[in-house]
Formats: structure tokens, sequence, C-alpha cells
């Protein structure tokens, strides 16, 4: 066998890909020839040093919680199936079918309330991170620039008006900002002597304004923004943040559409 | 289609079988969509429609490839409902008229300086080599992954690991300020 016909087949070779008469003709090879050791010792290398990268880069790795929501969440779908399959009658197969497609809608409604749970941590760390604490990895960038580079909703956002609630919203600061691999649209305001971020991405948005969590020191609340989903965080009880959230959805989706 | 009806512990079947995977399927996820809620998105659409047809998988043969198949099928489907299919037979082209002398790859290379070249690739090199250097899949598992002949994938693997190298052979030439672009939408 020539070099060239063993190059040929390095990369079969070190994917154990070859048959085993023509792998025996590339060992042999190699045993002779110090340049072609070299060149598969140089490609297996670079094939572990990618596997390394992949398995080390902490930008890839998931959420610590992830495989265990993802684990919650697929539960009952599996479990019900598991109950539907001992029934054995026409009128068991047409009710599991019912219940697959009910659960079915249920594991999409549950999915589409991670996602929105997963935006709103986004949106809750853009806060801390960028309106209060002035942290960001990337730094943020005009809203204008924002829409040119990124399309919709990042233009329409530099000239949103904030309405009033109960108070005066007074703007403090309004740019594109990005923050755990999304970007956000971010309108920085004080309300009732609290800082609160607007925050504005891609996203399923729900029907109706609501609170999606008030676990931590404040809440947030989700809110409808025409094809987008926006945003209230603030360090601020859940009933101030669903007055903001009421007060800003209507004149925002507007603006928006 | 019927869940299997002999197998009451099917969940905690696929839980064994499937779930251990979640780790390095959420890698190659956040790989391909650059964004995180879209990657997890991503891999819990996979895993609810691989429990939906874990009957037909047959135990003992490789969950990982069952798996990244169902991944790259559901995201095909959503780039096709997004009209976001591309087509760079274009560049394959030039990659087969170009691509003549692979230079040696310099011995100190970082984990950012491997991931910065293997995202300077067109994507389709990127999906190949993703699938079969770093998860280990046969040339027809790849095939079924990404639905193409497997002459398709042994094509693609080898422009793509010789753009590779040339892209890791220039890491010791120029300054360190390549980086990858936060291309974050």
């Amino acid at each position: 066998m020539q070099c060239r016909d063993v190059r040929e087949l390095a990369d079969s070779f070190l994917t154990e890909q070859l048959l085993v008469e023509t792998n025996h003709d590339v060992v042999r090879h190699l045993e002779t020839c110090a340049a072609c050791r070299a060149e598969f010792d140089a490609r297996r290398a670079v094939r572990e040093k990618l596997r390394s990268a992949i398995a080390r880069s902490a930008e890839l790795a998931p959420r610590p919680a992830f495989a265990s929501e993802l684990a919650d969440a697929l539960r009952p779908a599996g479990t019900a199936m598991t109950r539907r399959s001992v029934l054995r009658s026409w009128w068991a197969v047409a009710a599991s079918l019912i219940v697959a497609a009910g659960g079915g809608i249920f594991v999409r409604e549950l999915r589409s309330r991670q996602r929105l749970a997963a935006l709103a941590r986004q949106a809750a760390g853009d806060h801390q991170n960028c309106a209060v604490r002035f942290n960001l990895a990337e730094q943020p960038i005009a809203l204008e620039e924002a829409g040119r580079r990124f399309g919709a909703p990042y233009a329409a956002l530099a000239t949103f008006e904030l309405p009033r609630a109960d108070a005066p919203l007074e703007g403090v600061e309004r740019h594109s900002c990005v923050y755990d691999g999304s970007r956000f649209g971010h309108i920085v305001f004080r309300y009732d002597g609290a800082l609160a971020s607007l925050l504005v991405t891609a996203g399923e948005p729900p029907d109706a304004p609501e609170i999606v969590t008030a676990d931590g020191p404040g809440a947030i609340a989700s809110l409808p923004a025409g094809q987008f989903v926006a945003f209230i965080v603030a360090d601020l009880d859940r009933g101030r943040v669903m007055r903001l959230a009421n007060a800003i959805a209507q004149p925002l989706a507007r603006h928006l559409a | 289609m019927h869940a299997d009806t002999d197998s009451p512990g099917r969940w905690e079947a696929f839980q064994a079988e499937a779930m251990p995977h979640v780790d390095r399927l959420f890698r190659h996820a956040m790989w391909l969509e650059r964004n995180r809620t879209e990657a997890e998105d991503l891999v819990q659409e996979t895993l609810v429609q691989a429990l939906q047809s874990f009957h037909r998988f047959a135990p003992g043969t490789n969950c990982r490839a069952w798996l990244l198949s169902i991944l790259h099928h559901v995201r095909s489907g959503r780039l096709r409902k997004q009209g976001r299919v591309t087509v760079d037979s274009a560049i394959e082209e030039r990659l087969a008229n170009t691509v003549v002398f692979v230079p040696p790859v310099p011995d100190r290379l970082t984990d950012e300086d491997m991931l910065a070249a293997l995202a300077r690739l067109p994507e389709r090199q990127q999906q190949v080599i993703l699938l079969s250097d770093v998860e280990e899949m046969t040339y027809k598992e790849v095939a079924v992954a990404l639905g193409v002949p497997i002459g398709t994938v042994m094509s693609r693997l080898h422009r793509g690991r010789e753009l590779l190298r040339t892209e890791l052979a220039r890491v010791g030439v120029r300054p360190q300020a390549i980086g990858r672009e936060s291309g974050v939408p």
C-alpha cells in the first residue's frame, strides 16, 4: 500500500470503519512508515482536542437543573402512557387516543411555560447584571444599532414612550444587551422609588400579563408584546409589578405591532 | 401510534437509556443554536419525540446516535418552517476546488482555538465533524441523522477536516485576537 492510499483511508481507519482486511493493510504500512504514523497521530490529536474542547466548554454546558427539570416534565407523559398500556378494548384504545392528545397538549403547554420561565430567569439575570450592577460580559449597544443588525423589536423600542401607571415611570436608560445567550431590548426606569427593567426578547408571548415568579426579593411579570415577549423585573412586591405590567402591556403591544 | 403495551417500565427504561445523554445533547444543540433558550427547547422537543418513539429504539444500539438523529430532524423541520434552509452547494464546490495543501497543526492549541476554528467552517462541515469526530457516530449513523447519502457524509467530512486543520494552522501565524463572534441574534 502506498502512502497516498493510506492517507486517504486515515479518517476511516481512525473511526474504525474500515473492513478488517483493509485495516490490516493500513496497520502493516504504519509499522514501517514514520511519516504516515505522524500524520495519523496529528489527525487523532485534532479529534481528541476537539472532543475535549466541546466537553469542557462552560458556554456549551447546560444549567445544573436542566436534566432534572426535563425528567420532571417528561415523567407524567411517560407514566400516563404506561397506564394506558394495560387497556385492551376498542373504547380503551379510543380513550387512550383522547388522553394521548390531551397529554400532548399538556406537554406542549408545559413546555411553553418552561420556556417562559427560562426566559424570565434570563430577564432577571439581565436586570441584576445590567441595570443594577453594570456587569455584563458583552457591552450593550444602542437600540438603533441593534435594530439594524438584528431587526425587530429593537429599533421600535428606542421610541417607545413609557406610559403612566399609578405613579410616573421615569426613564433611566435604554439599550440592547445580551445575557446568558439571549438578546434583549432593555429599558431601565424608576417606579415608586425602585429600579425596574422592561426587557423585550424573541419568544412565545403569554396571552395576558401575569406574574411568572415572586420567589426572590422582587417579582417578574411576563406580558405580550406583539410577536415578542416582554418582562417587567423589579424589587417590588407582586402587586406593584402586576400594576406596572398592566399599565405597559397595551401601549407596548400597539407600539410594536 | 400507540405506546408499547408490553412494557410497563417504559418510562424507567427511557430514563435509564436516554436521559444520561442530556448533557451531550444540550452541548450539541447549543453549538447549533447559539442560544440557550432555543437549545433547551430543541433538546426538550427531541426527548418528547424520543419518548413517544421509544418502542422503536432497539436496546443495545447507539442511543445517543438515535437521539441526535431525532434532534437533527426536529431542527430541520423548524428551519424549513421558518424558511431558513440554506443551500450552500456552491460553497462545497469551492471547497472541492481550493483545499489542496493541508499545513501542519501547531502543537499548542487551546480549547478556544479549537472551537473558534470549528466555528469558522461552513455549517454543514461543522455538523458532520461534530457528529463523527465529537459524538463518534459511524458514517451510516451520521447519514441517517442528516438525511443525506453516506457518500455525501464522507465527502463533507474529508473537506471539513482539511478545512479545520487549515484554520488551526493559522492559529500559530496570526495574532491571538481571533475569537468566536458573538453572533447572538
